[in-house]
């Protein structure tokens, strides 16, 4: 069995070589850290569709996050918290969720009540408050209904990037429908 | 088995793989803060003159003096709270920087309700000064936007996780330090005045700076996606 030290100082150094571009050592870092992030985020939700969910969200915070890591810090605790924090989030948003749902249900339905029109609009607002980059990987996967290939096609970028704008669109859509709830 | 939604998401994020700069670390990033704040404080006593009693006021009476130090513990345990809260895996510190931070403003509301509690009417209300509390608040307030702003630059490149949390740190550090700036131009002797224009300027800043020094790190944070 590998140390845990050798195994944590190799992920270092695979992750100040991605700090400086190398594609490959990128690569290994993430299969190799994916095991553990998953475990760590199964341990907190309990749930394995969930857990995979979050497990997508730690990758690309650590993708977003690269640069706050110091190459003479260790990796670990920043992976922990990094998925600590998602996970975190996750439960947020799952507390949430009902009163989120009931915003889709009116959306749906062309719910033409008072409340109704105050969430369509709430959504409207969310929806043009984004970054363009960020409203049109979101309006193009999920009102046009395009597939990611699609949508990276559309709009000239990769697929990686596409869903990357897509991650942070309805990330900060749930904060802003949050908070037009609240 | 991983997830191979996972493995095409992280081919995906390697293919796109940029060089990117680490940020800098939190000591020197405190030391950037603390220098901006220096400066803010230099600008403002320049405007608003020294004190020239300050010092023998100082000696006088102690316990202004622990007063201050309170206050100036609790300004750089904000303002360490708040810089390691932008970065992941640095939660220890920031918890560190706010019990500190908590401790320093207590030992100045404390040591301040003390002196103004148990000394002579004269001494703690020599005279009714709404303005003069004002003019303490504002000036402690306004030195603290500028390090605060130091803060929400950092934060806003590296990865906030509690921004709500970060900028309430920020902005009381800030003010926290700013209040200890401000009692080096401000001619009031008496205990009244150090409670309400000095101890309270770390809750009034993080009141009036909280909303649009959220609102500057939200914009920060998409600028670059812009």
């Amino acid at each position: 069995v590998e140390a845990a030290d050798d195994r944590a100082e190799r992920w270092r150094s695979w992750m100040i070589a991605a700090q400086r571009g190398d594609r490959d050592a990128y690569q290994h870092l993430l299969v190799d850290l994916l095991p553990f992030v998953r475990q760590m985020v199964l341990a907190r939700t309990g749930d394995g569709a969930a857990a995979d969910d979050v497990t997508q969200e730690v990758l690309l915070s650590i993708h977003s996050a690269r640069h706050t890591y110091r190459p003479e810090r260790p990796l670990v605790p920043w992976v922990r918290a990094i998925a600590r924090n998602a996970t975190f989030d996750w439960a947020r948003r799952r507390a949430r969720r009902r009163e989120v749902e009931l915003d889709a249900a009116a959306e749906a339905s062309g719910d033409s009540s008072p409340q109704g029109r105050m969430l369509s609009r709430g959504l409207e607002r969310a929806l043009r408050s984004l970054p363009d980059a960020q409203r049109e990987a979101v309006v193009l996967l999920k009102l046009e209904g395009l597939s990611v290939k699609e949508a990276a096609a559309r709009s000239g970028i990769s697929e990686g990037a596409v869903k990357l704008r897509a991650h942070r669109g309805y990330r900060a859509l749930r904060d802003l429908i949050g908070r037009e709830l609240l | 088995v991983s997830d191979p939604r996972s493995l095409e998401l992280i081919r995906e994020l390697a293919r796109d793989l940029e060089p990117v700069r680490p940020i800098a670390p939190l000591l020197r990033a405190l030391a950037a803060v603390v220098l901006v704040w220096a400066a803010a404080a230099a600008a403002a006593l320049a405007a608003a003159g020294v004190q020239p009693q300050l010092f023998a006021g100082l000696y006088a009476a102690p316990g202004v003096a622990a007063v201050l130090a309170g206050l100036a513990v609790a300004g750089l345990g904000g303002l360490v709270a708040s810089l390691a809260l932008a970065v992941p895996g640095r939660e220890d510190v920031a918890r560190g920087g706010l019990a500190i931070g908590a401790a320093g403003l207590a030992v100045a509301a404390g040591i301040g309700t003390l002196l103004f509690a148990t000394s002579p009417a004269a001494a703690a209300i020599s005279r009714a000064g709404g303005s003069d509390h004002l003019a303490c608040l504002v000036f402690a307030t306004a030195v603290g936007v500028f390090p605060s702003a130091g803060v929400v630059v950092f934060a806003a490149r590296a990865a906030a996780a509690r921004p709500l949390v970060l900028v309430l740190a920020a902005a009381a550090g800030a003010a926290a330090l700013g209040a200890v700036a401000a009692k080096l131009s401000c001619a009031r002797a008496d205990y009244a005045h150090l409670a309400v224009g000095h101890v309270l300027a770390p809750a009034v800043a993080a009141l009036a700076l909280a909303l649009p020094l959220l609102f500057a790190l939200r914009r920060l944070q998409r600028w670059p996606e812009r």
